[in-house]
């Protein structure tokens, strides 16, 4: 599932998150990173996201997330405020999938 | 806690000389083309600025004493939002060589640079890169493949003489329109007066120039009527990306331009074209313009009969396509706006 129009979320302040997401040409999703972090938690962040669009059934979007130092939890919140924008759901989430874990 | 906030900054009021004073103290610029300037307050005192011109973010500074902190990502971040609410898919930031890396650990992507004046940066990480599948789409085989970029402000048969004499000289012609909406003639309309006066020739294709070439991201300048320092290097920026996307993915290895007497700026990205585009293997030839009774055609000479409501003087410059168009509602319309206008464009 691609997004109904491009959505973005989150901040660029320090231990939060700013995510852009918009669909891409393709079916497959790609994430750019840049984070104060990256060397350390590169990898890992670039995977959760790849997994909470998985979760969610979001196929063929591009991410551009900027991190200045965010826990996980804040990042994944920021990427499904992101989707849900993305979606017009925002006021219609569906916290069985966000729930579940 | 400290307040930070983000507030349009006017000409005129204490807080633009605060701008332009912080501007200075970092050795930047107000740059020519912005349209709107930003202040970024931290407990009402100015830690930072930015301007923009429609979907670009020019002249950025940040105080002193702010800089290695996270002021400029925090100020960079309220703008982009700006933009994104304004309707702008996609951002670019025009700024020093110097600073390319720390707007590429912001989330922008680099597209070309112009060692060491400045660099341009999108904010889409595969902006260009889509945009250069797109026009592959449109690449034809042959050898002599040719472009011209045009404004048609509006479609003069000076314009289809440089199409009719570029297009006998190539086996395909490219056209791409110029889409950025400083003229007084509309992107859709300029387009339009191209396709339909040049039916008639067969190895022409009419293609909307978009966000990378003679646009507010790349060439800025090119709609002001003096040439400076900047405009210059925004005119080897903007023929860079050219080379390096548009005559890639279309083979194209030569391009026309009609010889231009009258504009300052037009003539000084002519020139910097001579240098530029041979050294990536494109031919630059130039056409001379065509006269009628003894005078030269151009665009602007049309805008100005138009102004004085000299039909019978602009029929002898236009083509009969665009003599219709000018007739049409959404003519008369521009018609009227140029009439009201005192804009070079």
């Amino acid at each position: 599932m691609q997004l109904n129009k491009p959505a973005t979320s989150g901040t660029m302040d320090s231990c939060d998150i700013s995510i852009r997401i918009e669909n891409n040409t393709g079916t497959e999703n790609e994430v750019f990173l840049s984070s104060i972090v990256e060397k350390q938690y590169g990898k890992q962040i670039v995977a959760l996201i790849h997994e909470v669009l998985k979760k969610h059934q979001i196929k063929g979007v591009t991410v551009n997330a900027v991190d200045r130092g965010a826990l996980d939890c804040t990042i994944k919140a920021r990427l499904e405020s992101a989707i849900y924008r993305g979606l017009g759901k925002e006021h219609a989430l569906d916290w069985s999938v966000i729930d579940h874990e | 806690m400290e307040a930070t906030y983000l507030e349009t900054v006017k000409p005129g009021t204490k807080a633009y000389e605060e701008v332009m004073g912080l501007l200075l103290e970092n050795g930047i610029r107000m740059d020519d083309a912005v349209q709107k300037t930003f202040g970024y307050f931290s407990d009402d005192q100015l830690i930072g600025t930015a301007s923009t011109c429609e979907n670009t973010i020019r002249s950025i500074a940040v105080k002193k004493t702010h800089q290695g902190s996270n002021a400029l990502a925090e100020m960079l971040n309220e703008i982009i939002l700006v933009l994104y609410d304004a309707g702008f898919q996609n951002q670019f930031i025009y700024t020093k060589c110097l600073y390319a890396d720390t707007f590429k650990h912001l989330g922008f992507f680099e597209i070309e640079r112009v060692e060491p004046d400045v660099v341009l940066l999108e904010r889409q990480p595969n902006g260009i890169r889509n945009f250069a599948h797109y026009l592959e789409s449109f690449r034809v085989i042959g050898d002599a493949i040719g472009a011209i970029v045009m404004n048609a402000n509006p479609f003069t048969l000076g314009h289809q003489y440089l199409i009719e004499t570029a297009a006998a000289q190539c086996d395909f012609l490219y056209i791409f329109v110029v889409t950025a909406e400083h003229s007084a003639f509309k992107h859709e309309d300029r387009y339009k007066m191209i396709v339909d006066g040049t039916v008639h020739i067969k190895n022409v294709m009419v293609i909307h120039g978009g966000q990378y070439i003679i646009s507010d991201a790349t060439f800025p300048n090119y709609f002001l009527k003096h040439a400076s320092d900047a405009t210059r290097v925004q005119a080897v920026l903007d023929l860079k990306i050219f080379s390096k996307y548009f005559a890639a993915a279309l083979k194209i290895n030569r391009r026309f331009i009609g010889e231009e007497p009258y504009c300052q700026t037009t003539s000084a990205y002519n020139e910097a074209m001579k240098v530029i585009l041979p050294e990536a293997g494109i031919e630059v030839i130039e056409i001379p313009r065509r006269m009628v009774d003894d005078t030269w055609i151009s665009a602007s000479r049309v805008r100005n009969l138009l102004k004085e409501n000299d039909l019978d003087g602009v029929r002898e410059l236009v083509p009969e396509t665009t003599l219709i168009f000018l007739k049409s509602p959404k003519g008369r319309q521009t018609i009227g706006r140029i009439k009201r206008s005192t804009s070079r464009h």
